[in-house]
């Protein structure tokens, strides 16, 4: 009986099987076991989305599997669907969700999380006072909130996380959102909160939100703000708060250069404006923050201190002008700092047009400054000469006093793709690199066959070589040298490097060799080498 | 033509387009294929091996199928030998909607094929998903919903010789959460 067995343990086989039965039949076979169960409730489900039984889907529907359940009992469900007016959900589409909640508290217990992306609700039972009791996430993405009592649902006394993404502000709802979140949320923890609001509406706004902060004041321990909202009122009700840890203010462009909203300005406004003792940021372990070098200076030499910061931040940074009064500036505000990080980590795509970057002198500068000694600096795009870089690889990395590591590089200058070898080399740990590729593509001469290059690849040798010093720490060189590619690599940048498109294959080849996870492939008409890749992880 | 080699180390000569229904076997016959040839590639380098080219192409060298017996093989060969030279599905058929579901029929010549005992089943079965021949693990898959339609799960359970995890309230609550889909 073994094979028989083989193929039930098999799970995409016994939902092949399973997937040629109707739905009546999946409502007995759910009952013969757990993992039967787990494979045919998906299926009857899924049939009744595609059917438009449960939710008005469409054809969007069809194309983004309405509802994703996991194998396991879900954590995170999610349900989502398009608003459109003309299709809303009927009472008896209404009704089929409640059951699908009904079997979702069955499975999962009490505990779940739900993310929804835009849930329409026409009608409520009057019976049930929440949708989903005991929620302790929840996640919503949505374009704009129309219908509070949709939302009203959701909100339960008992939820910890809270997550809010709005593409439409609109001031009214809002502030009533606000008034039930002031109401309800009495034990939240992580609060992020995502919109812009239009400039006639931020005052309110900003109302708004602080109150939220009042009511969770005891309980905060990460705070995410919404843009624009970081104003004396705002930074005021942070300060006051206890268990705060994680504090994230990330701000666009737009932002970014209008005085009113600038970060810093507000901050040192505050302190002025009520000069109270003994406010500060003690508890906080982990600020991401965005500014210009001005406010940061502002905010840093006005008296907060961050006793017990971490980790610091400094998102959208730019090139800075002083290093040595930075360096001093950190090393007085921050004495435990342990990673600074510069530059954002995030947007890293070719069409962002300015991209926040650092240059390798300044960078020299920070590394060669006693006062960050013993911290760990990321820079997430630095952009360097090929000197400069010859340099980075050759410097005696042991004599630095400061280590630091290189996330992002940009190359100023076009490269051979065969020296993205040279990257693998010596920075091992980069997660995103963006090259720009001169039209020699595998040095001086072009070699056809993407084998050649392998074996070109394996000639260098596996260890450092002589330029090159050991690594000081023991477990790091073990690591290095074990290591067939780049280990972390995530995102290669070609930019608007030519591409010749005869060789998509062997670039799919050779980057494929040279990174230990699937990378994603950024640039113009490089998609085309990344599909590639994608197309062989699938395969195999 | 190609040579097949089983688990109990019995040889198979089998024509090279028979062989190509499966879609593993095709895989590594084109070894030039770059995508295979990447896959390869991620596997050597995993491996610390180096597979020569020959390795893979047409060579004397037979391919092994460990996960196979004989009998198996002989059986998915007659398939492969009668559905030669028909169009293999594309990869996307089975995403596609209209084309899915529920038509639990079977062509005449497959019905007579696929009567075979339950263990033989579910070897076709195995080994057509270990092949990659897509029609064929079709088959298996429609052979056996039928052997389940109708039946109630206590009937299921019986006839596959499956153990029940569930408590008698959790079945209860299940059937009560599904009802409205049973009686459809």
């Amino acid at each position: 009986m073994s094979a028989i067995q083989d193929v039930f343990r098999i799970s995409e086989l016994l939902s092949a099987i399973l997937s040629k039965l109707p739905s009546a039949q999946l409502a007995r076979t759910a009952r013969v076991n757990r993992r039967w169960f787990f494979s045919s409730i998906p299926i009857l489900w899924r049939e009744m989305c595609l059917r438009q039984a449960f939710t008005p889907l469409g054809s969007y529907g069809l194309a983004n599997n309405c509802l994703v359940r996991y194998p396991t009992p879900p954590i995170t469900l999610l349900f989502s669907h398009q608003r459109n007016q003309s299709e809303l959900p009927t009472q008896a589409q209404w009704e089929r969700f409640l059951m699908y909640s009904t079997y979702v508290r069955a499975i999962a217990g009490c505990g779940y999380d739900l993310r929804i992306i835009s849930v329409a609700i026409r009608s409520r039972p009057s019976s049930m006072d929440y949708l989903f009791p005991n929620l302790r996430s929840l996640e919503w993405h949505t374009i704009l909130i129309e219908n509070l009592s949709e939302f009203n649902l959701l909100i339960t006394p008992t939820l910890q996380n809270f997550t809010l993404n709005l593409l439409d502000f609109r001031l009214p709802s809002f502030q009533l959102l606000c008034e039930i979140l002031c109401d309800r949320l009495k034990i939240l923890q992580f609060l992020v909160l995502g919109f812009n609001p239009p400039r006639q509406d931020r005052t309110k706004c900003i109302e708004s939100f602080s109150q939220i902060l009042r009511a969770c004041r005891s309980t905060l321990i990460h705070v995410q703000m919404p843009e624009a909202c970081n104003t004396e009122e705002t930074i005021g009700e942070l300060l006051k708060m206890s268990n705060l840890r994680d504090l994230l203010i990330r701000t666009s462009f737009d932002l970014l250069f209008d005085d009113n909203y600038s970060v810093g300005r507000k901050w040192s406004y505050h302190v002025e404006y009520d000069g109270k003792e003994g406010e500060n940021f003690g508890s906080l372990d982990n600020l991401l923050f965005t500014g210009s070098q001005q406010t940061f200076s502002d905010v840093f030499l006005n008296r907060f201190t961050l006793s017990s910061l971490r980790v610091l931040t400094w998102y959208r940074c730019m090139e800075l002008d002083d290093p040595h009064s930075f360096a001093s500036t950190i090393a007085t505000a921050c004495p435990q700092l342990k990673t600074l990080t510069l530059g954002d980590s995030e947007m890293f795509t070719s069409e962002d047009l300015l991209p926040p970057i650092i240059s390798w002198s300044t960078i020299r500068i920070l590394l060669k400054c006693k006062l960050l000694t013993g911290l760990s600096l990321h820079c997430c795009r630095v952009i360097m000469t090929p000197e400069e870089l010859l340099e980075l690889l050759t410097s005696r990395r042991d004599s630095m006093a400061t280590r630091w590591e290189v996330l992002e590089i940009y190359t100023a200058d076009p490269l051979s793709i065969c020296d993205l070898l040279l990257f693998l080399k010596h920075c091992p740990y980069l997660s995103k690199l963006g090259v720009h590729l001169d039209g020699r593509y595998f040095g001086d001469t072009v070699i056809n066959e993407a084998r050649s290059l392998f074996d070109a690849s394996d000639t260098l040798p596996k260890s450092p070589g002589s330029i090159i010093p050991q690594h000081t720490c023991q477990n790091e060189s073990v690591e290095y040298k074990n290591s067939n590619g780049f280990p972390s690599l995530e995102v290669i940048d070609f930019a608007y490097s030519p591409l010749d498109s005869d060789l998509i294959p062997d670039f799919a080849f050779f980057l494929l060799g040279i990174c230990e996870r699937k990378p994603i492939i950024c640039g113009w008409e490089w998609e085309d080498v990344g599909n590639y890749i994608w197309e062989a992880f699938r395969v195999d | 033509m190609v040579i097949l080699a089983t688990s109990d180390n019995e040889q198979f000569n089998v024509d090279k387009e028979v062989a190509e229904r499966s879609v593993l076997i095709k895989n590594m016959l084109e070894g030039e294929n770059p995508i295979a040839l990447a896959v390869a590639f991620v596997y050597m380098k995993l491996n610390g091996s180096f597979i020569r080219h020959e390795d893979v192409g047409e060579s004397d060298q037979s391919i092994p199928l460990p996960n196979i017996t004989s009998p198996v093989l002989k059986k998915v060969l007659e398939y492969c030998e009668h559905h030669r030279g028909e169009p293999l599905p594309s990869g996307d058929t089975d995403n596609a909607d209209d084309v899915r579901k529920r038509t639990t029929d079977i062509s005449e010549w497959d019905q007579k094929f696929i009567t075979v005992d339950q263990e033989m089943l579910f070897e076709i079965i195995l080994a057509a998903n270990y092949l990659d021949i897509k029609p064929l693990l079709d088959v298996g898959c429609k052979t056996v919903a039928n052997m389940i339609k109708g039946k109630t799960p206590e009937e299921i359970r019986k006839l596959f010789n499956i153990v029940n995890d569930f408590t008698p309230e959790e079945e209860a609550q299940i059937k009560k959460e599904n009802e409205w889909a049973e009686d459809r």
